[in-house]
Parts: C-alpha cells; structure tokens; sequence
C-alpha cells in the first residue's frame, strides 16, 4: 500500500469513524443513566425529538 | 479498507442491545428508565441512520441498485409523514413519551402494555436502521 492509498484509507474512514464514535458516546450516555430523568432531562430530551427532523436527510423523497 | 470500517461497528451493534441489560438504580422504576433509555439510543440510532443513508445513496444505488432500493425503502418509512403529523419515526419516539408519561401519572398494567408496544415497534426498528447501517457504511 503506498502513501497516496494509506492517506485514501485515512481519509475515508475519518467521518466514519466521528460518526461511530459520537454514537457510541451518546448511546454510552444513555446506558450510565440508572435513574429516571429529571424535570431537566426530560425538557433536554423532547425538544431535542422536537427538533429531530429539521435536517435535511429527515425529508422524504415525497416531501420534495 | 472495507474491513477496516467494519471494525468498530460491532460497537454500536453492542450498544443497542446492551441498552436492555443496563442497571436500575434503587427506586427508580425499571419500567420508566428502560423507556427513556430506548428513546435516547432510539433517536440517535434513527438520525445516524438516515444520515448515513442520505450522504452515501449515490454512491450505494452505483454499487448494488438492489441494496439501494432495500435500504432507501427503510429510510423512506422512517421519514414518511403520519397523518401529516410529522415522520414516522418521530412520531413513535413522541408517542413513547407521551405513553411514559401516562405511565408515570398512573402506574396500572394497561398503560406499561401500551408503553411497551410502542417500544416494541421502535426496538424493532433499530435493529432494521442498525442492518441497513451496515450497508451504507459499507458504501462509503
């Protein structure tokens, strides 16, 4: 494997990998929650399903 | 290469069916905390989904037509509005929140099985967005 095809290799894997782990830590989050939510939480965790299909791979083929 | 990106994906597999196994702390309804446990994952889990899904369609529908249709059809299932009220998938992780709060408010038998229905169904759905996640990260 030459440079140009580790820097290829490295290249493609970087938002791969900045996807898996912000996932992972989000989903790490949630599993270390033992407790119910508080008032606070549970605010945080609506708006943020409120607000879940605002980006634009959330609009269906339909909607365009 | 391809096998390179497909190390760490059994992660997010692990992630996902681990949330079931996660400990309750004392006092809290188990029934509560596994419910806002799946809808955190579940919202997360749906988004990086179709995220994925919307940036590597191209290239996937290039690949393999047949993969394409299979997993753009999921994610069209997820993004279809319900009664004009919104996406599907947003609309079961609202109904989930409704229904734990009905649940909180009143801790009877019918309202957990209505809970766990809709918990069921997003479950459910993970594990499909979590399948078709595999074939779009293979795209990349």
């Amino acid at each position: 494997m030459d440079i140009k095809s580790i820097i290829a290799l490295i290249s493609s894997l970087v938002p791969v990998i900045n996807n898996a782990v912000g996932f992972v830590n989000r989903a790490s989050e949630a599993l270390r929650q033992s407790g119910e939510l508080t008032t606070a939480q549970e605010a945080k965790l609506d708006a943020a399903i409120d607000k879940i299909d605002l980006p634009a791979h959330w609009k269906s083929d339909s909607a365009t | 290469m391809k096998t390179l990106r497909f190390h760490f994906l059994p992660i997010i597999l692990a992630a996902f069916f681990l949330n079931g196994c996660a400990s309750v702390a004392p006092g809290s309804d188990p029934v509560v905390v596994n419910a806002e446990r799946t809808v955190t994952v579940a919202a997360d889990s749906f988004d990086t989904f179709l995220k994925s899904e919307y940036e590597t369609r191209d290239a996937l529908k290039a690949a393999s037509p047949a993969a394409y249709r299979e997993v753009h059809g999921f994610a069209e299932y997820l993004r279809a509005s319900v009664d004009d009220r919104g996406p599907r998938a947003k609309q079961w992780l609202k109904s989930a929140r409704v229904l734990t709060a009905a649940y909180k408010t009143n801790r009877t038998p019918a309202n957990k099985a209505n809970l766990q229905t809709i918990l069921n169904t997003i479950t459910a759905a993970m594990a499909e967005a979590q399948k078709y996640l595999l074939k779009t990260q293979a795209a990349r």
